[in-house]
């Protein structure tokens, strides 16, 4: 298959901007559905954050009690980790509509591509989503980093 | 390559289902996620009861008693962990199948044209069995508070 710069480069300008006009759209549904995602992932972060402080006072005076904080600390993992999974791949989306936009703007004002110039677009921010999809499913870093900070309000 | 939770033949067939139809199984996944959220909530706050009530009868120097319900309590969290498995494999197809609902939704493949290396969070599994040792392999809250289940009946046994 011929590289997607290759094959937009021999559309008409018509065609490329409407193609354009699609893209927008379907980059704004993602960049809505991401935003309610985060929001969803905020909330229960702060859920379980309060959850696990909260066990972590009661490991102090009464373990069978902070143990019960634990079970629903269980859950409330489950649906991070759930959503930020869903998330990777609005992202992967919403990227993927982003680039198509560029891409076609890019060959309507006549810019050169070569072969890398797709993977070294905006590195920048795809390297952010990239980095922010691999942290949000990287368990032991994210619960160790909660672990860091539940030890520092203990001390 | 794309990771194997996409190319699974209901995932693949939903692509191509109507609009209504694709409504009609949203819903029926949603009911049925609902169903297994519900009796995981009851399992959890069974447990959490069984703690509370450990934790009164430790207060009240009944340590036996307290000993018991910690017993329960540990084999129940057992007990819940196939269908905390069940509840995340569910609750990722519907929160898939949601996002494939979005019109302008792209396959990996899309993007795994233009880069290989993203990342798919718990997606990327190869296999159900695969998503099942992930769950069990994490880090657990209990782990993260220091709390050993079975020596914490042994500790309130001594106490």
């Amino acid at each position: 298959m011929k590289p997607i710069y290759e094959r937009l480069g021999k559309m008409s300008n018509k065609k490329l901007q409407k193609m354009a006009d699609v893209h927008q759209k379907n980059l704004l549904r993602f960049v809505e559905m991401r935003k309610a995602t985060t929001r969803i992932i905020d909330e229960k972060q702060k859920k379980y954050k309060k959850c696990m402080l909260d066990a972590v006072k009661d490991m102090k005076s009464n373990v069978p009690k902070a143990l019960g904080g634990g079970m629903r600390a269980r859950l409330l993992k489950a649906d991070i980790t759930v959503a930020m999974s869903s998330r990777s791949v609005i992202r992967m989306n919403e990227f993927y509509h982003r680039m198509m936009i560029i891409l076609i703007e890019d060959i309507l004002l006549g810019v050169n591509y070569n072969p890398d110039r797709v993977n070294n677009l905006i590195p920048q921010e795809f390297s952010d989503l990239i980095s922010s999809s691999i942290s949000g499913t990287n368990f032991s870093q994210f619960l160790t980093k909660l672990k860091d900070e539940i030890e520092e309000v203990g001390q | 390559m794309i990771p194997w939770f996409f190319t699974r033949d209901e995932i693949q067939s939903f692509a191509n289902l109507s609009l209504k139809k694709k409504s009609k199984k949203l819903d029926e996944l949603s009911e049925q996620l609902q169903m297994t959220e519900n009796l995981l909530r009851d399992r959890i706050k069974q447990s959490r009861d069984m703690a509370e009530k450990a934790a009164r009868r430790l207060k009240r120097g009944e340590h036996e008693a307290s000993k018991d319900l910690l017993n329960s309590f540990s084999s129940h969290i057992a007990s819940t962990q196939p269908l905390m498995n069940t509840y995340v494999a569910r609750k990722l197809e519907f929160s898939l199948f949601e996002i494939m609902g979005i019109e302008g939704f792209e396959f990996p493949s899309a993007l795994l044209e233009l880069r290989n290396d993203i990342n798919f969070g718990l997606f990327a599994v190869n296999s159900m069995d695969e998503l099942e040792r992930l769950l069990m392999a994490e880090s657990d809250p209990f782990e993260q508070l220091g709390i050993d289940i079975e020596e914490s009946i042994v500790n309130d046994d001594s106490a």
